[in-house]
């Protein structure tokens, strides 16, 4: 299998198929990192676009020493800070649990739990935010993650534990423990 | 804050993982994958931009190396003649004297031979004037068209000699240096003249 990489350098070299396996490989983890942490649709649309336009400008100085997912991270980290200095609405640091729409909680589905999670990573503030979905939807492991946001591994370590037990009391509220079983 | 077993990570990283779902619509995917491609397009103009210059000077010095290796014999002679140093070239005053006097007498025949050229050339045609034929000088003997020999020689064979005595007299009258020619070739019509 073809690395990031040599993928990102075969475009370099001139093969858009290369830059489309590149894109179909990371465009949902991207996309739902925009969209975990920005309240607005469009402005996740803007951003998630910026960050390839990006990668296409600069694509000419990149050097195979840097980790092709850490770069693109490293710049969408970057978006999502220029943004959220520009506008505080990009965040939601809110850590009151937000009420799930329906009040049948007796008859559990699957889908309930999955809407119910959704809006628990809503209450988890926003270092923590990015911290969980750098882990679980884009895969990087601790050091990455700190690289990506400028921080040193045991906080990005504390702050995904600290996501992960909130997650769980989010969702023992609204289920109690069955969903652990 | 609760902690967290393994099997309770597990168990919501699976239920994260069924949550995400989310993908951008197609229009993004289109219009990055589209910007992706002029990029590469701009990229080759690029490349062509930073290079013009040193391609340019490639392509004259290629296109100039191959014309004088065309041309080289020529080069050569040229260069042999021009390539002997100066003070070769430079003649001393002892050497410019007899020169002098060679050339003197190269003019006087330059203008006799022009003089002479003058003399020769002075009947000229001049327009609307009907062409008489070698009439004022002779440079030997009169070449005719064989045509007209021909001809006298068909009305002879045919028997009508006195038409052939007639074009005969025209010609030596029209040219008379070619009487003995003609004497010589038509005895017989000349006789009975």
């Amino acid at each position: 299998m073809i690395s990031d990489e040599d993928l990102m350098l075969s475009y370099v070299a001139g093969d858009i198929k290369a830059f489309e396996t590149l894109y179909l490989k990371h465009k949902g983890p991207l996309y739902r990192y925009f969209r975990r942490q920005c309240k607005e649709q469009d402005k996740t649309e803007e951003l998630f676009q910026d960050v390839w336009h990006k990668i296409i400008k600069a694509k000419n100085s990149y050097q195979r020493s840097a980790k092709f997912t850490t770069w693109i991270y490293h710049i969408a980290h970057n978006l999502l800070i220029d943004e959220y200095r520009k506008s505080s609405s990009v965040f939601q640091d809110n850590n009151e649990p937000t009420e799930l729409a329906s009040n049948i909680i007796d008859n559990l589905e699957r889908i309930e739990i999955i809407e119910q999670l959704k809006l628990c990573l809503n209450n988890l503030s926003s270092v923590q935010l990015e911290s969980f979905i750098l882990k679980q939807d884009a895969g990087f492991d601790l050091i990455e993650i700190s690289n990506i946001v400028n921080c040193d591994k045991e906080t990005i370590k504390s702050r995904i534990r600290y996501a992960y037990s909130k997650l769980k009391i989010c969702l023992n509220n609204k289920f109690g423990t069955a969903v652990y079983e | 804050m609760s902690k967290l077993n393994n099997q309770q990570i597990d168990k919501l990283y699976k239920l994260y993982k069924l949550s995400a779902t989310e993908i951008p619509p197609k229009e993004i995917d289109l219009a990055i994958i589209c910007n992706a491609k002029e990029a590469l397009r701009k990229n080759d103009f690029k490349y062509y931009y930073k290079w013009r210059f040193p391609i340019s000077v490639a392509a004259s010095i290629t296109l100039v190396s191959t014309l004088y290796i065309l041309n080289n014999s020529t080069y050569q002679n040229d260069i042999e003649l021009n390539s002997a140093p100066q003070l070769y070239k430079q003649r001393s005053p002892i050497m410019e004297a007899p020169l002098a006097k060679e050339k003197q007498i190269e003019s006087s025949i330059v203008q006799q031979e022009k003089k002479y050229s003058q003399d020769i050339d002075s009947p000229k045609l001049e327009l609307n004037q009907k062409f008489q034929p070698l009439k004022t000088r002779s440079t030997g003997p009169l070449k005719f068209d064989p045509i007209i020999f021909k001809k006298i020689d068909e009305l002879i064979v045919q028997g009508k000699k006195d038409e052939a005595r007639k074009r005969l007299t025209n010609l030596v009258t029209q040219y008379p240096d070619i009487k003995v020619q003609l004497e010589k070739r038509y005895p017989k019509l000349f006789e009975s003249r």
